[in-house]
């Protein structure tokens, strides 16, 4: 039989190498975030070597400055209107395809979750065609067949246009998760609820809403952190741009560092998205109740 | 979906008036107009791809095509779009970071599914944080680290990023299968004297081999579409993966050749499409799980 010493040097053979490496690569950057973001170290140059300690002064700088606080209303205003939108969007379609022997319904999933599988850059490829500006851009030709006039979508509203591409790439998860809730409620309930004479609404938000209650927590809790730390999709739709008009948080810790190689300021928007992000997380793994 | 009762049966059998029928009208103009949103803005990418755009009109315009052709790849291949030293990069360092990954994940997963220590549950919390926090609060001290060990502008860095990334999840997923590989199964080839490692390889993963499979492939398609992390890492043009190729040849061009580009874009995309058609159902019904799970 296996002794108790080799369990253990097995166990340390075993799951060692997993561990070392989320160690390194993953925790020991979150840790190290929080002590740059102490210093007012840059990433090359001087103070690259030598810099010193400024304790909570890249803090007060950053949530003292116009243009951080300024990605923060954007990604807020991101995260409000994907959740907003998605939500409604997601429940209306749950709702729809919630019922038996709907003529195409595996079809629409296989569409709708297609755009999920699409690599950011080639989601952006694509739409830079789709939001081409001029009457010969795809989505202002359809819009003009309704008498709209043409709109310079990543000029006059890029914040729109980003929000937009996330509707077509996310919208899925959100139509899924809700479907799937929807389709485990027993139909028996609901039946009894008409039979009570219940109208529609009332079976809605007295029954259905409910019960899909835990579904949509744990929706808004991953959506919301998306949302908050996007970086691929809107920085290779706009990179941040026209001027800073689409820089979201990620943007701007991206922009901080590896643009203006200020390590300090980096790291403090870092660390913000971070705590935020893990307050979010501890959420998320409670309301969850993993059993381990 | 099939579980229909034969009391509903009867109810969407029996005639309906039209004032029935107008919802259901209405509930398929709405599924017609979001199929429509979803798959119209393929259109253009495949037109352009296979297509001589007529005259006068930009590439970047949906328009119908004066001919077909293939020199869009024949561009993307041979000429300046250089394809295929893109696409041995993103190869390399996808199949052998998530290959790593797989390994490492598969001897953790059995480890941490078969055995009691102390900081089991910290570590498995922590792994499931790590999976949902976003990457770009961590990306900035990463490149730190990566500087320190000199893995920039290397596509071993790549490659490790792309392992670390994936760990989290895979360990999660893997736990899970090896959860339902019955004990008994093990504990008599242990009798039989084989060792753990044995036990591992010749009984345990080929019954959890479908699991695996399909969790390789999402960790997969995950890799293949990574885009931050390699264009933190990655300056030489030749060390590019597909989608930085991709991303710099759309800025970098002052004359965009938009035929070329869809004809790259097609390349990279036959993974992930090829993911889309075998593991449809299982994303689905893994969505679905994820969303039942504790419930």
């Amino acid at each position: 039989m296996i002794s108790r010493r080799s369990e253990r040097t097995m166990l340390a053979l075993f799951l060692g190498p997993a561990v070392i490496i989320v160690l390194i690569f993953t925790i020991l950057p979150a840790l190290w975030a929080v002590y740059v973001s102490f210093t007012n170290r840059a990433l090359t140059g001087a103070r690259s070597v030598t810099y010193d300690f400024v304790g909570l002064a890249n803090y007060v700088k950053l949530l003292s400055n116009e243009i951080f606080l300024h990605s923060i209303s954007l990604t807020l205003w991101y995260t409000l209107w994907t959740n907003i939108g998605q939500f409604i969007l997601g429940l209306a379609t749950a709702l729809f395809l919630n019922r038996a022997n709907l003529w195409g319904k595996t079809f629409l999933l296989a569409a709708v979750v297609l755009p999920m599988v699409i690599p950011a850059v080639i989601q952006s490829l694509i739409w830079s065609s789709m939001l081409a500006m001029g009457e010969y851009g795809t989505l202002n030709r359809i819009l003009g067949l309704v008498g709209f006039a043409p709109v310079m979508w990543l000029r006059e509203a890029p914040m729109i246009s980003v929000t937009l591409v996330n509707f077509w790439n996310n919208s899925g998860f959100a139509m899924i998760l809700f479907l799937a809730g929807l389709e485990n409620i027993p139909r028996e309930v609901i039946e009894a609820a008409h039979i009570d004479g219940a109208s529609a609404w009332q079976t809605l938000t007295q029954i259905r809403l409910p019960l899909i209650r835990y579904v949509i927590m744990l929706w808004l809790l991953l959506n919301t952190l998306g949302c908050l730390g996007v970086f691929d999709l809107v920085y290779t739709l706009t990179r941040g741009g026209p001027g800073n008009r689409t820089q979201l948080v990620g943007i701007y810790i991206y922009d901080q560092s590896f643009k203006f190689y200020e390590l300090g300021m980096g790291s403090a928007a870092s660390v913000i998205l971070l705590f935020i992000s893990l307050i979010i997380g501890l959420i998320y793994v409670r309301v969850l109740r993993v059993t381990l | 979906m099939q579980q229909t009762t034969p009391a509903h049966q009867q109810r969407t059998a029996a005639p309906l008036s039209v004032l029935q029928k107008l919802p259901l009208i209405g509930i398929y103009a709405f599924m017609l107009l979001l199929c429509l949103f979803c798959l119209a803005p393929f259109v253009w990418p495949i037109l352009s791809a296979f297509s001589i755009k007529p005259e006068n009109v930009s590439g970047l315009y949906l328009y119908i095509p004066a001919s077909w052709t293939l020199k869009g790849f024949d561009d993307a291949i041979f000429g300046r779009g250089q394809a295929l030293i893109l696409l041995k990069n993103s190869l390399l360092t996808t199949v052998g970071g998530v290959g790593f990954a797989v390994i490492f994940s598969a001897l953790g997963g059995y480890t941490l599914s078969r055995s009691e220590f102390r900081f089991k549950k910290v570590l498995m919390y922590a792994f499931l944080l790590i999976q949902i926090i976003p990457a770009t609060a961590t990306i900035l001290p990463f490149f730190i680290i990566m500087r320190e060990l000199h893995l920039i502008d290397s596509l071993w860095g790549v490659t490790i990023g792309l392992t670390a990334g994936q760990i989290p999840f895979l360990l999660w997923v893997m736990k899970g299968f090896f959860d339902e590989v019955p004990k008994e199964l093990e504990e008599s080839a242990a009798i039989d004297g084989a060792t753990r490692f044995q036990i591992l390889w010749y009984v345990i993963v080929p019954l959890a081999l479908p699991g695996l499979g399909a969790a390789s492939v999402l960790a997969f398609n995950s890799a293949w579409s990574a885009f931050f992390m390699p264009l933190i890492l990655l300056s030489s043009p030749d060390k590019f993966l597909l989608p930085l190729g991709l991303f710099r040849s759309i800025i970098g061009y002052t004359n965009i050749d938009y035929r070329m580009m869809n004809a790259m874009s097609i390349i990279y995309l036959l993974p992930s499409f090829l993911f889309f058609v075998l593991a449809r159902r299982y994303l689905v019904k893994g969505m679905m799980a994820g969303a039942m799970a504790g419930n």
